[in-house]
């Protein structure tokens, strides 16, 4: 018998969990966060994410390497708060449909920026990996990496600032990715060139 | 002479209005950038100051010193989606040694192998593909030990041509193999 891949690591997660003690998977305050917690929930996203698809596992490290320990660890995500200029980044579990899939959208990554409704619509016209919760004003952007979403996120505060269009961000996003593997950096690719909330 | 003095006369100094500074001096990246133009135009690139084909530079900064020691220019940016398909695979990526060593391929300055870190491994697997199928080599693929320096990263350089006789804060000229003079903007990220 099979047992899906999820199961095993939820399965290994409650293991681990377990051995933790009286340890958590999640950060409970920045000022009640020691060393020997952060410690164990680097451990347990180890492991969790050594079962996870390449693509996953890749850019929870990455993330894990930029921005240190996560402050929650599921067995299907890691969740860094109030990292670097973000408010929340999500790291996920995806199995890639196909082989050679050019962007899962494993890495979320959000700020705060109110929204008015008809601005929401304009935002869905230009990208569907952007995501909006009015519930505390995120925006969020997924992609595979931080530099995507940075580059959508700074073409949607354009287009909220009325400085392009939806067909003109997206067209400057086919043309950023295109010159980037030609070998020149967009600044839209690099950092927020705005602001948040 | 005359395209000397004509040049002269365009010449701005710095990149003051960038949000990054440049490292070099404007007449300095003027007669880089013409020496390289001497040599290249029409073989490495076709289209100078465009995106489509020829518009940026990464001065290599030396990490002990953070001081510049090359530039990394990429031809044919965009070459491949022209109509007539022009695009030289080998042609696409050029440094020139500010010590006076000339110009060369970047390709075999090309790392063989990669350090292993979470970044580097994002890279290798995702990062790498992409810019292969362009041809293309970053400063992140050359190779400290064959470059003879580690690198402290680079500042990319877009010379974008404009109008000679519009006014523009930043701005030097470059002589075309046919004594036409092109005009450019300079911006520093």
């Amino acid at each position: 018998m099979k047992i899906p891949r999820a199961r095993l690591v939820a399965a290994l997660f409650g293991i681990l969990l377990a051995a933790g003690a009286c340890l958590s998977p999640v950060k409970t305050s920045p000022q009640d966060d020691s060393a020997q917690a952060a410690a164990y929930r680097r451990r347990l996203a180890a492991t969790v994410t050594d079962n996870w698809p390449p693509i996953s596992a890749l850019a929870a490290r990455r993330l894990m390497e930029q921005y240190g320990p996560p402050d929650e660890v599921r067995p299907g995500y890691l969740v860094w708060n109030d990292n670097g200029p973000w408010r929340r980044t999500v790291v996920r579990d995806i199995t890639p449909p196909y082989a050679q899939a050019d962007d899962l959208g494993v890495v979320e990554q959000t700020i705060e920026y109110p929204l008015m409704p008809g601005q929401i619509v304009e935002l869905a016209a230009f990208d569907q990996r952007l995501g909006y919760n009015a519930v505390g004003w995120r925006l969020s952007a997924r992609s595979d990496s931080e530099e995507i979403n940075f580059l959508r996120l700074n073409l949607a505060n354009d287009i909220l600032n009325k400085r392009m269009t939806a067909a003109q961000a997206r067209e400057l996003y086919e043309k950023t990715r295109q010159l980037a593997a030609s070998g020149k950096t967009s600044p839209y690719m690099l950092s927020l060139r705005f602001v948040p909330w | 002479m005359l395209s000397s003095l004509l040049l002269t006369g365009l010449l701005t100094t710095g990149c003051h209005a960038s949000v990054v500074a440049l490292p070099l001096s404007a007449p300095r990246l003027q007669n880089l950038l013409q020496a390289f133009v001497a040599g290249g135009q029409g073989r490495s690139f076709r289209v100078l100051g465009e995106e489509r084909d020829f518009d940026h530079g990464h001065v290599l900064l030396e990490a002990r010193t953070k001081s510049p020691f090359a530039i990394l220019y990429h031809t044919q940016e965009l070459a491949d989606e022209t109509p007539d398909g022009y695009l030289d695979a080998e042609g696409r990526n050029w440094i020139q040694w500010l010590d006076g060593r000339g110009i060369e391929n970047a390709r075999r300055y090309e790392r063989a192998d990669y350090p292993r870190t979470a970044d580097w491994d994002w890279f290798v697997a995702q990062e790498l593909p992409r810019l292969r199928r362009r041809h293309t080599i970053t400063d992140k693929m050359l190779d400290p030990l064959l470059l003879g320096s580690e690198l402290a990263g680079s500042v990319q350089c877009t010379f974008t041509r404009v109008d000679c006789g519009a006014a523009a804060p930043e701005r030097i000229g470059v002589v075309l193999p046919d004594r036409t003079i092109i005009c450019l903007s300079l911006d520093a990220s």
